[in-house]
């Protein structure tokens, strides 16, 4: 081997990326697909019924959940064996395993151990391998799961409590609210939560910062529940004050910041001269918004008296969110329950959680591009409003649990594989569920060719 | 019972002394044998061996399948997991049987940036096709262009950054290696690296007190540990650094040291300077006046790397306050341009 071998560069692309300017949030720069090791909410209760299987994406993990005898499993729905996923096609033989439908390797739902292999029940890997298990909890009708990696340990998996926004009116005293009563929570008592979740196409940081930016409820200045209620949304809240925002990180409590806002820490501006542009509402609609790890909307008093709006955009993959949309009211007879229940269906859903938030949507859209390829943390150029958004980043690259890597072998790695292609040409967007085969003995996807004439 | 030796790349040997009626790879596995494995039903082909003529020591197990062809079997490859022992003979393996031993790469500069009055961090990139494994912690040499010297240096990233590497360099009038930084280095210059050698090394503990004590480039292989820990999944240890050096400019990378501990909970830095104007968070003294011995649990684990008298005074210290002796891991650092 007398030859010598030329010495070459890497890729430049990797150079490229390595040599970004580090800056005072880099760790959150570097979450593009999310962050790992924190409570995401994965299903509705009601999405998942006993017996039931279902496959999602969160922070590019593929997770498949199964309820037996009432209570929810997570388990890595990759296959160890050859990487199938398993709540593609569900099987399962009893109320303790989920096996894989392609060569019957057959989990633990409690451990995630390999139990054993469908049609191969001596194989010496059984009993020696195991997918990752995703701690569940199931509170006020919302399955949480656990997102962690592999190697993160059992005994530090934090109480869901950690990563849910701070209760009150424990923290009245901390965060006063004279002109609203407290905020209920989903940790409450007699607490019913409603709500919706879908898919949105963008990172999921773009989706996070829009919820508390407090310039940006100009989007919201035409919607008809504003107009119908001639509420008095502001133009833009402008911070006013050395303390507008303050950060809570107490030890085994939730990480996040509240805005002090409707106090004299910020100023709600309802008249722009310049442009001959008033707020002509005549109704107040006080509200304020606090931001928790791992990207959790607190909007208290909202949208009206004695409810919270809760919203969580859960990065499924670096350009698609789970963007969820949750009313939490206390309900303390069945009565209460119906009438919110009514309300949610003809008010609630149609004009805010749809009309009014899907204004968010599309904001959040119109920024995705600029922030796609990562030069729009550089070039963006920032105004006063901002400060909320700075701090986030700053809180989150401080407190989060850990930083997603691009995923090996998961959807929406390969934005352009011939899988994805497909769907999109059949209507079906890239999203958080996983494609699932029903219709077992016709593969009708593809033009078949006949011979013959 | 025959005796087979298995022979790995690195020159290492290993006998085993085994009856038929096993698998060798179970026996072999017994015995500390590094081989390969994964499925360990003939399948997979991790566990494949070969002979240095057409047959060895070991026959297939009765029975057992195979995903050898019968050409692999002719030149003498067997898989260790279905065969067994039947006479005495010698068994080769293509891989070293340690594979954190050393090796030699090449790698290209990316930057050389002045972090302090008198370092710099050197960042370089490993070649196509090269690779060098390491523990953060350890340190390789770096061949000096144009001479037959080298230097060693500790990596100050962690494992999970390559195929980038970076280093501390302390910059020395005369130095060999510092000549070459300062004057002729660019980007895109090739090096050549040797390692990793050396056992500093974060112990794995996420609960006992971590303290970290620095004087001048010994903050290297710390900064690699750190990085290590932050990437580490799960809780993370209460930890204390303190970097010493003799002035206020001389402190390396103060500005991302804070973000560090802006981005670490439970990191906190001391930063001193023994001599020169010292303002602001930084204070007057040295790595070990910066620390509340009085403070100092017994559970601590303490790390030190420095010169030989920062070594000496902190375990001095340590000691005294109850760290026993094998809590304490230290790197000594000394000023190679003088050798």
């Amino acid at each position: 081997m007398s030859d010598k071998q030329p010495v070459r560069r890497r890729s430049q692309a990797k150079r490229a990326n390595s040599e970004a300017v580090q800056n005072e949030y880099q760790p959150y720069v570097d979450a593009e697909w999310g962050f790992v090791n924190h409570w995401y909410p994965a299903l509705f209760s009601n999405e998942l019924g006993e017996g039931d299987v279902e496959g999602i994406q969160i922070a590019g993990i593929q997770i498949v959940l199964r309820r037996a005898n009432g209570k929810v499993y997570a388990l890595k729905d990759q296959c160890i064996h050859r990487g199938v996923r398993l709540s593609a096609k569900p099987m399962c033989f009893n109320k303790e395993t989920i096996s894989c439908w392609y060569h019957g390797f057959t989990f633990n739902l409690e451990s995630g151990n390999l139990d054993t292999i469908v049609g191969n029940p001596d194989d010496p890997l059984i009993g020696n391998t195991n997918l990752t298990t995703y701690p569940v909890e199931e509170v006020a009708g919302l399955i949480f799961v656990f997102v962690r990696s592999d190697d993160y340990p059992d005994e530090d998996v934090p109480p869901l409590s950690e990563d849910l926004p701070l209760r009150f009116p424990e923290n009245s005293d901390r965060f006063p609210h004279p002109l609203w009563p407290a905020s209920p929570s989903l940790l409450d008592e007699s607490v019913v939560a409603l709500g919706i979740h879908r898919t949105g196409e963008a990172n999921w940081r773009i989706a996070c910062e829009n919820g508390f930016d407090n310039a940006h409820i100009l989007v919201h200045k035409d919607n008809t529940i504003v107009q119908a209620n001639n509420w008095v949304l502001p133009l833009g809240i402008r911070p006013a004050s050395e303390d507008c925002i303050t950060v809570f990180d107490d030890a085994g409590g939730p990480k996040g910041m509240m805005q002090w806002l409707f106090t004299d820490r910020w100023e709600p501006i309802l008249e722009n001269k310049t442009l001959d542009v008033k707020v002509e509402g005549l109704n107040s609609r006080l509200y304020r918004t606090s931001v928790i790890m791992p990207g959790v909307l607190l909007v208290e008093n909202w949208p009206e008296e004695g409810i919270a709006q809760y919203e969580w955009y859960v990065p499924i993959t670096d350009d698609t969110y789970e963007y969820w949309e949750v009313l939490v009211k206390h309900c303390p007879t069945s009565e209460s329950e119906e009438q919110f229940t009514y309300r949610f269906d003809t008010v609630f859903q149609p004009l805010a959680l749809r009309g009014f938030n899907d204004c968010d949507l599309h904001a959040r859209e119109a920024m995705q591009d600029f922030y796609a390829d990562g030069t729009g943390w550089q070039k963006e150029q920032l105004v006063e409003t901002d400060i909320s958004a700075i701090m986030w980043r700053k809180l989150a690259s401080r407190h989060n649990r850990g930083i997603a890597p691009p995923p090996p072998g998961a959807q929406g790695r390969d934005k352009a594989s011939s899988i994805r292609l497909r769907n999109v040409s059949e209507g079906k967007s890239p999203g958080y569920y996983v494609e699932k085969i029903d219709d077992l003995n016709n593969f009708n996807r593809t033009s078949v060719r006949q011979k013959g004439r | 019972m025959p005796v087979v030796s298995c022979h790995f790349t690195d020159g290492a040997s290993f006998e085993v002394d085994a009856d038929s009626g096993e698998s060798f790879l179970e026996v072999a596995l017994r015995h500390g044998v590094p081989i390969r494995n994964q499925c360990r039903s003939g399948t997979c082909l991790s566990c494949l061996g070969r002979y240095a003529a057409g047959s060895g020591p070991l026959s297939p197990r009765p029975g057992r399948p195979s995903s050898l062809l019968p050409v692999d079997k002719e030149q003498g490859k067997a898989l260790c997991c279905v065969s067994e022992v039947t006479s005495e003979g010698d068994i080769y393996f293509d891989y070293p049987s340690d594979e954190a031993g050393p090796s030699e790469a090449k790698c290209f500069i990316d930057s050389i940036e002045w972090i302090a009055s008198d370092a710099v961090k050197l960042t370089v990139e490993l070649a196509d096709g090269d690779w060098l494994d390491f523990r953060s912690g350890q340190y390789v040499e770096i061949a000096v262009p144009d001479s037959s010297r080298c230097r060693s240096y500790s990596m100050c990233t962690a494992p999970n950054d390559l195929p980038q590497l970076a280093f501390m360099v302390r910059i020395l009038a005369g130095g060999l290696m510092s000549e070459y930084l300062t004057t002729i280095a660019k980007p895109d210059d090739v090096l050549t690296l040797r390692g990793p050698f050396g056992g500093f090394a974060w112990s794995g503990s996420r609960s006992a007190p971590q303290l970290f004590i620095a004087g001048g480039t010994g903050l290297s292989p710390i900064c690699s540990i750190l990085h290590e820990i932050r990437n580490v999944a799960g809780a993370k240890p209460p930890m204390t650094l303190s970097l010493g050096c003799a002035t206020p400019e001389a402190l390396l990378a103060p500005d991302y040291l804070r973000l560090l501990e802006s981005w670490m909970p439970t990191l906190s830095l001391r930063l001193s300077a023994e001599f020169g104007d010292v303002e602001g968070a930084v204070m007057r003294g040295n790595a070990l006046t910066a620390i509340d011995f009085s403070a100092v649990t017994p559970q601590t684990e303490a790390y030190v790397c420095g010169p030989e008298g920062l070594i000496n005074a902190a375990t001095k210290k340590l000691v005294e306050v109850g760290v026993p002796a094998t809590n304490i891991y230290y790197e000594r650092f000394v000023a190679s341009g003088a050798t």
